[in-house]
Order: structure tokens, then C-alpha cells, then sequence
């Protein structure tokens, strides 16, 4: 695969220089300068993580990408990148390597910013630009990071689509969409325009596909004074499904001109307290019109809603049947959107708290939080007791189990007494329906061999 | 000539090759080197060639087109035991069964009865030294199952047997000749003094050697014929053919004949009739379809019995058993009872008289060693759309073996078939044996298994009326109605067992079910079982025999909410077929229940606190669920909702009067598909108003243009939207 990769980016490169050369005449310098604008801010990150996905506290290594935004040493990368990080390293194209910290980061946009720790009054960086205007359709773009752990690749193509809505991939971002030549690994790192600025943070790609996503500058220009000063991007929460006024797939469309369709509300949330209805349209956001014809005026709407400040009252215009109202909501903070998480190795499972941001599905059968299973140790006690991934974990020996902490508590007190006691009766909710499985964990299935 | 240079050459070569085995096998008993052996057999083959002959018997249809109903055996020439084939094999292929006969004078051959009536023979024929004489049967040997043939004309050259005087020889040893594939080979073999054995069972001794063979003793001079493989050491049959006692040929078919007017006699041939299968069934009455012509066998009290095996589901769903007399007049049988253990009913006329000309079976009381190196029947009998069709065999009873639960039972080969059964009967016309299946009461998922079951057990099954209560028919209406006692349950697996210390209670490991919900109002929140109590069995008031509660059918369940958009790709029966989210109301106990009835008195045993309890319940009707909830179609938006029943407002954690219908089918390509609706999703609103139920549905959604639901999936809500040029009021198919 190295081999190919080193072979082929000229080739590619050569054949877009023929395209593209009669057009522009000066088309190597320009690309030339944009490359150097931003590639001496370019990071190679390397990343110790906690990794639980094992059923057992263990740690892993990944890579990713990053880009320097400031002279002192703050770059952006993705969420994902750091997510559960004990350990970060980071290497400049000169050479140079640091360990970073992290300031703040938001799993809703991935996006996370770090600073490299340097000793004080070390030399300015070279710091890259962001650049928040929207970029067109068929500009071209480049693309740079470390594509399979190959630090200091540029690969290059062109905005396929600027306004891509990705159900289930954030709700707050309207995404770029390129066929530049984005792997794992370029994860974090900059999109660059042929001015040199950096447009975007590469993020996703598509499973055997030849297209990738990457976060719009704005997005995080928005979000990095809140990621700065108080670490995580504190969207508020009113607990509003939204959908657009038109769904062309599913061939749906409300017939209005303007506003937003409310489809239903949160259970608990300001939204369905303040009194929303399924069908509701929202036509006025303190004032002012809103409008989401399809699926990508979405995003923008949402950031809109998740910057407004907490526990203030928003006027909200709202048609109900033609009727026209006004409700007032103030929203709630958003906070966590992933659960406590900690691994029982003896259990053999991992288990995290249920957070209706991360597991709505579970949260339907636990509406009051509770703990599920995220992982299970193979071969471990909990797989050979035939315990499943997305286990609630309801009660064990008749106690209650409601968060992490608890768990561990019965945890230590169990491992304390793992002379006489080696079993324990557990009552899950598997897929809604109640089971009753007994966990005997008497044997350490991890222990080494001598 | 040359021909018997070969077979001479052929048995050379077998006769070392047995000469080897035996001084293995038998190196105790044999004095003999190897050599020695090849040299007797050499012997042998030079003395006693000259009196054996090949017997050809070709079969043919009967007038009525029937096959022979033949088994032939023949000795293989690969591994020296005998086979077994059906005389068809011969007929298929239009060559003779060869059979070895031994001479007894110029013109009569002794061989191996093979139990064939006149009608099915063609010819026979005996064939020496390449020269072939016409024969006829003229003389049987019940008891030792031979035949005599007489040839026309005296056979030329040929050398009959000489026997010697003296007994029973101390040392046996057996000479054969097989003939296959036009090739002769001949051997010499036997265990000597081990031949001789005991009969623990029937107190009988025999000698044990091997079917169609001459028996020599130390001095090479002929002893007997062994038509079967074992011989009783009787007066007569361990000596000289000359000394068996004979009847005459001719009287074999008419003995034939009479076992089958006897057997007439108490054969009821019936038509059974079941109603058709509810979707998800999908077995049948012995593997045909819904309807059928059955034998059964007629009882004391106007009873018959019908050797059927048919499941608790199948029982339910028979409606029909009816008897046509000879002269067309039909009458209806009413059902008495599913025999208790083994695959079979009991049905009776309605005046309790069994129709005339019919008299009541008789059950063979002999004993064992009564029967034993005996002459029996073996008889089938067809029931071709009313008409009786019943075929005797004879056959030398050999041995007893084996059966369920140490019993023994005849080794009589039984062939049965769809609307065929296929019975053993002894000489006196009694019914020795059927084969039967056992009802497996350890595990709910294993096959039955068949296994003969003879007089003494037969006539219990008969006569004790001991019945089991699951399996009886039911009215079509009763079949949909589903009892309960109003509990949800899961299986206790045999850890949780242990760990709650209630093994104690268990018959078997993986009984009980752990309840997970009662129903109040019901009859187990009314004796007072509680969630996490363990039920144990189930036991119709009248009857002593307890029903375990174990886990049968819908537990292991695997919905998925996960799946994308794209799914048209699989077929619309993938959809109805899969489980639901929710456990099945018709599955699990709640089948065990029904198969007992609505309003049936039963004892319920549960587990509480480690503590056995014990309460009488009537058994309640399943309060509607989502199988027979009423549904409403429309075929314009291509969807089907069906009303929220109590198991899926459980699920879905909807209150009582939460308003919704869930969608139970989808047809791709149509509005609601296109919409991304999708199986068990649930509807809240149509066009802003809730509804409660699929006929308010229908309702709301009748003669609009503009269609708005409300749907939630899990957690997830969304507004779908379906313009039409118009939805015509579609008739709610109402399910029954």
C-alpha cells in the first residue's frame, strides 16, 4: 500500500496539472503557494487512548492529523481524534515534536482544540488561517494530513458539494463534500484553498468510497471562543425535533413557504413542557423568520437555536393548524452527550451510563438513565454467562443499578469477597424485554501465565 | 465346464480367505492350521458341489397390477452376511431372484421358503450343470421356512444329499454356495461348539450359523440345512429335512388369504379430516395434506384406535373421523382421547357398537417363548380412498428384541407409509405388534421416535383410557381463542437455577420460567404470583399427569430497529415473517395453556421466596393481541395498522389510553413505503387528531387528499406527509 500511495500521488497530481494547466495558466505556482501557506502548520499527532471497547481497561494507540491556528501553539483536530486521550504527541513538518493538552472539544461538531506544551518563551509558530466564507462547488481544494500514519501528505481535489446534510453524523454542521484523496488518518486535518486558507477540518469518509466530509471553517470559528474559555461548546437545549418543509426522498412536502416543522419534542424537554406539538410549524425565532425548505437549511437552524443563552425565554412564532401562537421557551443546557463509562475486567464487561444523546434507542426502555453494557471482554465471564452488547443493566443480586459509580462500588465490594462469592444475579432489559442472567465471574480470565 | 473350473477357482480363493479369519476369530476353538481349513474346504466343495443347484424364481404383477410383496434375502458375496431386498428389485430389473437349492433326490430341491404366493410367481425354474428344468413348489416347512421344488423331469448327474445319523454334532461347521453376478463361490466356516447358544428371554437353545447353508459335522457328513440364520435345537430341525414336518404348497395362499380376512375383520378403514393450518404451522397430518384415509384398529365399547401421530397442533385442528359402511352410509366418530404416551388416538361410534361384520382386536398373549422360532405375520394394510387393502406375509419369528422401557417386541420387519399401517400378527390372528410412536415428553423440540410396541402394552394402550388433555380437537373458534393465566415470562436458565436454589424444583434444567409481568385481573395476579417467582407445571384438575411450563417457541427474539432505508430490497414476506419486537402472545406458555382450553380447571405450581406453591386456576382468554387485533388496510397508501394490544402497549411503554396504531405491513413501492414508514412504527395523529385504534384509522384517513401522521420509532418522532389524488374507503379486513 505504501508503495502504491508514493506512486501514484505524481501521477494523479501530473494528470490534474494536464487538465486543469490550459485553463490556468499559472496553476502550479498558485497550487504551490497554497501548499506552503499552510503545510509548515501541519501536525502529526499521535495519540495514547483509554480503550474500553475491549471490555477492559486497556489502552491503544491512533493517529490523526491537525492544523496550528495560533503562534502560541493552539491547533484544531477532531473530537474524535483525542476522544479519551491520556497521552498526546505532536509532530511539525520541521521535525519538531511536542505533547499537547487539551483546551476544549464538542463531540456534536467534532472538533477539538489542543495546545502544544512549550516551554515559555519559545519562538512563534507558523500558525495557518481559517477562513470562514463558504466555499463553491468545484473549487479546487487540498487536502492535508496523514493518510494511513503517512505524515505530511497533500493530496488534491475539488468541492464535490458544499451544503451536504449527513443525518446522524451532528446536527449542527452543513458539510463540504470532496474527492480529494482523505484516508484514515487524515482525520483532523486542514481542507486549504487555493488562497492558502484553511476552509475546513477533515473528518469522515464514506466506506468504500472515493468521497469525504469536512467540517466548514464557520462552524468552527463559531464554536472555538466557548471551546477556549470554557472547554466544551455549551449548546443549549430546547429538546425540538426539527424537520424541513419539504422531503424529497421520501417524497413528503408541507405545502408552506415558510417556517420549520416541529416533529415531535423530548420527553422532559423545556420544548414539550413549554407545550410543542408533533406538526407544529415554527415560523419566528425571537422575531425573526426562520425557514428550512429542506433537509440542509437544517444545521444552520440548529446552531442557531444551540447558541442562544440558557435558561432565557426565546418568543417562538408557531402555526398550529393554521392558527398562528406564540410560545415561549427557555432552553436548558445541553451538557453531557455521553455517558460515564468504566470497564469491570473481572465482569468482563464495560459498562456507561445511558445518555439519550448517545443511545436514544436505550434510553427508550431506561427513561430514568441507567447502565448498559457497551462491551464485552471476548471470552470473558459476562460473554461465557451469555451477557450482550446494549445490556441495560437494571439490578444485580436485587440492588438497583442506576449509574456507573454504584457499579463500581459493587465492583470493589465484590472483588473484596471474590473468596466466597463468585456469582452474582443480574435482571437486564435485552431489546425491551426483562431477562435474568447469573454472572459467575470466578475465574480470572485475564490472569497471565507465570 | 469351464464355468465350474472357475467357480472352483473362486472358491479356492474364498475358502483361504475364511480359513485366515476364522483361525483369528475362533484360534481357541480350531485345532486346524490354516492349511488344514483350506484342504477340508477343497473337500467339501468337491462333495458337496455336485448337490447343490441354483433355483431361479421370476416374479411377475398380480392380476390386480400389484408387485410382489416380497422381501428375499441372499447371502452377499462381499461380506458373507445375509441381505435383504424387496422382490420388486428382480421385477424392476427382469431378472430372477437366484436362490441356492440343495438336492434332496433327482427331482426334489430343498431352499429358503421366500414367502410368495402363486400369483406373483412367473416361473421356477432349477438350473444344473447349465441345463435347465422347470420346477414347482410342492411341500412347505413352516417351522424351519423351507420349500421343496420338484422339477419335471429327474435332474441329470446330479448327487442328492446324504445325511448322517447321530445327533447334534459337537463341532459345526457350515458349507455355502452364493451365486451372484452369474459367479459361484463356495466357503466353509463356523464357530464350532460356539454355534450353540441360549435364549435368556424365551428359554429356548439354538444353533447360531447362517441362513441357506449346509450343516457338516467333524467328519465333513451333511447334518442339516439351515434355512435360517438360527435354528432351534428342537427334535426335529437340528436333523435331517427328511424329519421336518411338511404341508402340502398348495395350502400356502389359501393361509394367506384367511390371515387377511381375519385381520379385515377388525381394520376400520376411516376418512380423518383437519382444518386448515393457521399461517404459521407448517406441519401436517403425516406429512400429506389436510385430509386423509386412515386405518384404525376397533376395540371393546365401539371404540377404534387410530395409531396417528399427530401433535398437540395438529389434534386441535381435527374436525372430521368418519367410517362409510360397505353400503355407502357414512357415520361421524366422536373423539375420545389422545392416548397418553404414544402416537395414537381413540375415537368411537357414536351408539357404542361397532358396525357389523367388525368385531373387537384381540391382543396376542402369548408368550415369547411362545413365538419364538414360530411362524408369524407380518400384514399391511392400504387404505385406498375407503377401500381397504390388507397384505399377509409369513414369516419364522427369529428373535424378540429390545423395545422402549425394556420391553420386548418382536423383531418383525413393519413398513409403514402414509395412509398405510403396518402390523405383526401371531398365528391366531392376534395383533402382535404395531409400531408406534413414543411422545416425547423430556424435550419439546426432538422428533418422535418409532418403536414396535407389542401385545401385553397394546392392549393397556388400548384399554386404560389414559389420556392426554393437551392434545385434543378443538372448535376453529377455540383454536383462536388463546388461554393464559396473565403472565409474562422468560426462560430460567439452569445458572440462574442454581444461583436461586430451586434446582430442587426442576425436573430438568432448563424447566421454569421466570415471570416477568402479571396482568392484574388475571388468575396469576389472583393467586397471588408475583414478578420474579418461577413457574413450574401445569396440571389439569382431572388429571395426575403435571405439565412442565418450559420454555417452547418465541424467547430468543432478535428485532432489530436498526435497518436502512433501502430494505425494499428485501421481499415483502421477509417482513411478515420475521418476530415481532414484543414477545408473541400465542408463543411460549401461553401455548401450553390453550392447548388445555379456556376455562379449564388446573392446578398451577410456582416457585416463590424457594417455597413450592400450589393454585387452582381457571384458565382466562387471552385478551387480544397483536395476531388477531383488528386491522385496517388501505390500499392506496399500500399500508396496514393493526390496534395497540395490551403485549405491545407493554412494550412500547404506552399507557392505556395513549392514542396510536402500529404499522403491521407495508407494501414497497407504495405512498407509505416511499414515505419511509416502516414495520412497527407506531402512529400517533392523522391530520392532527389522534387515534386510538386502527378503525379510527380507517376512519380519519378515508376520502382525504392530504394525509399527515405522526410516528414514532423508539424515541425518534417525525411528521410523514402522503398527498393522494384521493383514498377510497377501503374495507377493514377484520381478522378472525
Amino acid at each position: 500500500m505504501t508503495y502504491d500511495m508514493r506512486r501514484l500521488a505524481p501521477a494523479v497530481l501530473a494528470c490534474a496539472l494536464a487538465v486543469c494547466g490550459c485553463t490556468t495558466p499559472d496553476f502550479r505556482g498558485t497550487v504551490s503557494e497554497a501548499k506552503d501557506a499552510v503545510f509548515p502548520s501541519l501536525v502529526y499527532i499521535r495519540v495514547v487512548i483509554k480503550d474500553l471497547e475491549g471490555g477492559k481497561d486497556e489502552k491503544a494507540q491512533v493517529s490523526g492529523s491537525g492544523v496550528i491556528i495560533s503562534s502560541d501553539g493552539e491547533l484544531i483536530t477532531n473530537h474524535h481524534v483525542v476522544d479519551k486521550a491520556t497521552d498526546i504527541r505532536c509532530q511539525l513538518p520541521d521535525g519538531s515534536s511536542y505533547t499537547a493538552k487539551v483546551l476544549g472539544q464538542d463531540k456534536d461538531i467534532d472538533i477539538a482544540l489542543l495546545k502544544l506544551e512549550r516551554p515559555d518563551g519559545a519562538p512563534p509558530l507558523p500558525a495557518a488561517k481559517l477562513s470562514g466564507r463558504r466555499a463553491e462547488i468545484g473549487e479546487v481544494v487540498l487536502a492535508m494530513g496523514a493518510p494511513w500514519g503517512l505524515a505530511r501528505s497533500v493530496s488534491m481535489g475539488i468541492i464535490s458539494c458544499n451544503d451536504r446534510y449527513l443525518e446522524g453524523a451532528g446536527k449542527y454542521t452543513l458539510w463540504y463534500q470532496t474527492d480529494a484523496a482523505i484516508s484514515p488518518g487524515n482525520s483532523g486535518g486542514p481542507l486549504v484553498d487555493t488562497d492558502g486558507m484553511v476552509i475546513g477540518i477533515n473528518a469522515r469518509g464514506v466506506s468504500y468510497g472515493d468521497q469525504a466530509f469536512t467540517i466548514p471553517s464557520a462552524v468552527i470559528i463559531e464554536a472555538l471562543p466557548r471551546l477556549r474559555e470554557k472547554g466544551v461548546a455549551d449548546w443549549s437545549w430546547f429538546g425540538l425535533d426539527l424537520q424541513p418543509l419539504n422531503d424529497f426522498q421520501h417524497n413528503i412536502s408541507f405545502k408552506a413557504e415558510e417556517g420549520v416543522i416541529v416533529s415531535g419534542t423530548e420527553p422532559g424537554s423545556p420544548a414539550r413542557k413549554a407545550g410543542f406539538m408533533p406538526n407544529d410549524r415554527i415560523v419566528s425565532v425571537d422575531g425573526a423568520k426562520v425557514t428550512a425548505k429542506n433537509w440542509e437549511d437544517l444545521p444552520a437552524l440548529e446552531r442557531r437555536l444551540g447558541r442562544l443563552p440558557f435558561n432565557k425565554p426565546v418568543a417562538f412564532g408557531v402555526n398550529r393548524d393554521g392558527k398562528d401562537l406564540a410560545i415561549s421557551v427557555a432552553p436548558t443546557e445541553k451538557g453531557k452527550v455521553e455517558g460515564e463509562e468504566k470497564a469491570f475486567e473481572r465482569w468482563g464487561f464495560t459498562a456507561k451510563e445511558i445518555n439519550r444523546f448517545d443511545v436514544p434507542e436505550l434510553s427508550f426502555f431506561a427513561p430514568d438513565g441507567g447502565v448498559f453494557i457497551s462491551a464485552i471482554l471476548w471470552d470473558g465471564n459476562a460473554d461465557n454467562c451469555d451477557f450482550r452488547r446494549n445490556d441495560i443493566i437494571q439490578s444485580i443480586d436485587g440492588k438497583p443499578v442506576k449509574t456507573v459509580e454504584q457499579l463500581s462500588a459493587m465492583y470493589d465490594e465484590a472483588m473484596k469477597n471474590i473468596e466466597t462469592k463468585s456469582k452474582m444475579t443480574v435482571d437486564i432489559l435485552r431489546r425491551g424485554r426483562k431477562t435474568q442472567l447469573v454472572l459467575n465471574y470466578l475465574e480470572d480470565t485475564e490472569k497471565e501465565l507465570p | 465346464m469351464k464355468r465350474l473350473s472357475l467357480s472352483l477357482a473362486a472358491a479356492v480363493a474364498a475358502c483361504a480367505l475364511f480359513a485366515e479369519e476364522s483361525e483369528s476369530a475362533q484360534a481357541a476353538d480350531s485345532a486346524e492350521s490354516p492349511a488344514a481349513r483350506l484342504e477340508r474346504c477343497k473337500r467339501l466343495v468337491a462333495r458337496y458341489q455336485p448337490s447343490t443347484v441354483c433355483v431361479r424364481y421370476e416374479f411377475k404383477l398380480d392380476d390386480e397390477g400389484e408387485p410382489p410383496d416380497v422381501t428375499v434375502r441372499y447371502k452377499c458375496p462381499n461380506c458373507g452376511s445375509d441381505h435383504e431386498r424387496h422382490a420388486e428389485h428382480y421385477l424392476s430389473r427382469n431378472t430372477p431372484f437366484e436362490a441356492l437349492g440343495y438336492a434332496l433326490s433327482p427331482r426334489r430341491i430343498l431352499l429358503q421358503d421366500l414367502m410368495v404366493q402363486p400369483k406373483w410367481v412367473k416361473s421356477i425354474e432349477v438350473e444344473f450343470n447349465g441345463v435347465k428344468y422347470p420346477a414347482k413348489e410342492v411341500l412347505r416347512y413352516p417351522k424351519e421356512g423351507g420349500v421343496l421344488v420338484e422339477t419335471e423331469k429327474p435332474i441329470e448327474g446330479i448327487r442328492p444329499l446324504e445325511f448322517a445319523e447321530g445327533g447334534v454334532p459337537e463341532k459345526p461347521a457350515y458349507f455355502y454356495v452364493v451365486r451372484e453376478n452369474g459367479l459361484t463361490v463356495s466357503g466353509v466356516k463356523g464357530s464350532g461348539a460356539a454355534s450353540f447358544k441360549h435364549y435368556a428371554e424365551t428359554g429356548r437353545d439354538f444353533y447360531d450359523g447362517a441362513a441357506n447353508t449346509l450343516v457338516v459335522n467333524e467328519k465333513d457328513e451333511a447334518v442339516t440345512v439351515a434355512l435360517q440364520s438360527k435354528v432351534e435345537l428342537g427334535k426335529e430341525q437340528f436333523a435331517p429335512p427328511s424329519k421336518w414336518t411338511s404341508v402340502p404348497a398348495s395350502a400356502f395362499a389359501d393361509e394367506i388369504a384367511a390371515m387377511e380376512r381375519r385381520v379385515a375383520e377388525f381394520v376400520v378403514p376411516l376418512y380423518a379430516r383437519l382444518e386448515s393450518e393457521s399461517k404459521d404451522s407448517g406441519r401436517s397430518y403425516r406429512g400429506g395434506g389436510d385430509e386423509t384415509y386412515d386405518v384404525g384398529f376397533a376395540l371393546d365399547g365401539g371404540e377404534v384406535l387410530i395409531p396417528a401421530n399427530l401433535s398437540a397442533e395438529q389434534t386441535a385442528r381435527l374436525s372430521l373421523v368418519e367410517y362409510t359402511a360397505p353400503d355407502g352410509k357414512k357415520t361421524k366418530l366422536e373423539f375420545v382421547g389422545s392416548v397418553d404416551e404414544w402416537g395414537a388416538f381413540i375415537v368411537r361410534f357414536p351408539d357404542g357398537r361397532l358396525p357389523d361384520g367388525i368385531r373387537p382386536t384381540a391382543f396376542c398373549t402369548m408368550r415369547p417363548e411362545e413365538l419364538v422360532f414360530g411362524k408369524v405375520f407380518s400384514v399391511s394394510i392400504k387404505n385406498n380412498s375407503g377401500k381397504l387393502k390388507i397384505r399377509a406375509r409369513e414369516q419364522v419369528l427369529q428373535k424378540f428384541e429390545q423395545s422402549w422401557g425394556g420391553s420386548l417386541a418382536p423383531a418383525i420387519s413393519l413398513a409403514s407409509g402414509r395412509s398405510s399401517c403396518s402390523i405383526g400378527v401371531a398365528p391366531d390372528g392376534s395383533m402382535l405388534a404395531i409400531e408406534l410412536a413414543r411422545r416425547q415428553s423430556t424435550s419439546r423440540w426432538s422428533s418422535d421416535s418409532e418403536f414396535a410396541v407389542c401385545g401385553p402394552e397394546l392392549a393397556r394402550v388400548a384399554t386404560s383410557h389414559t389420556f392426554n388433555p393437551e392434545y385434543v380437537p378443538r372448535t376453529e373458534t377455540d383454536r383462536n381463542r388463546m388461554a393464559w393465566i396473565g403472565v409474562e415470562v422468560m426462560r430460567l436458565t439452569s445458572e440462574a437455577a442454581r444461583e436461586k436454589k430451586v434446582t430442587e424444583f426442576l425436573r430438568h434444567d432448563s424447566d421454569g420460567m421466570v415471570v416477568t409481568k402479571v396482568y392484574p385481573g388475571t388468575p396469576a395476579a389472583g393467586a397471588g404470583i408475583k414478578e420474579g417467582d418461577i413457574l413450574l407445571t401445569v396440571r389439569p384438575e382431572k388429571s395426575q399427569k403435571a405439565i412442565g411450563l418450559s420454555s417452547e417457541g418465541d424467547y430468543g427474539s432478535s428485532y432489530s430497529w436498526s435497518f436502512d432505508d433501502d430494505d425494499d430490497s428485501y421481499s415483502s414476506r421477509y417482513y411478515s415473517s420475521r418476530s415481532t419486537p414484543w414477545p408473541n402472545a400465542e408463543g411460549g406458555i401461553n401455548a401450553i395453556f390453550s392447548r388445555l382450553g379456556i376455562g379449564s380447571k388446573v392446578v398451577v405450581a410456582w416457585v416463590s421466596d424457594r417455597v413450592r406453591r400450589e393454585a387452582p386456576m381457571t384458565l382466562a382468554q387471552i385478551p387480544v393481541h397483536y395476531n388477531n387485533a383488528r386491522r385496517s388496510r388501505n390500499r392506496d397508501i399500500g399500508m396496514t395498522v393493526c390496534d395497540m394490544t395490551y403485549e405491545v402497549r407493554t412494550f412500547f411503554r404506552f399507557g392505556d389510553d395513549a392514542p396510536g396504531v402500529v404499522i403491521s405491513k407495508l407494501k414497497h413501492g407504495d405512498p407509505a413505503a416511499v414515505a419511509g414508514l416502516r414495520q412497527y412504527e407506531i402512529i400517533t395523529d392523522v391530520n392532527g387528531k389522534p387515534v386510538k385504534s386502527a378503525k379510527e384509522f380507517g376512519a380519519a384517513i378515508k376520502g382525504q387528499k392530504e394525509l399527515t401522521f405522526s410516528v414514532r420509532r423508539l424515541t425518534a418522532t417525525r411528521i410523514v406527509r402522503i398527498s393522494l389524488a384521493s383514498v377510497k374507503d377501503d374495507k377493514a379486513p377484520e381478522k378472525k
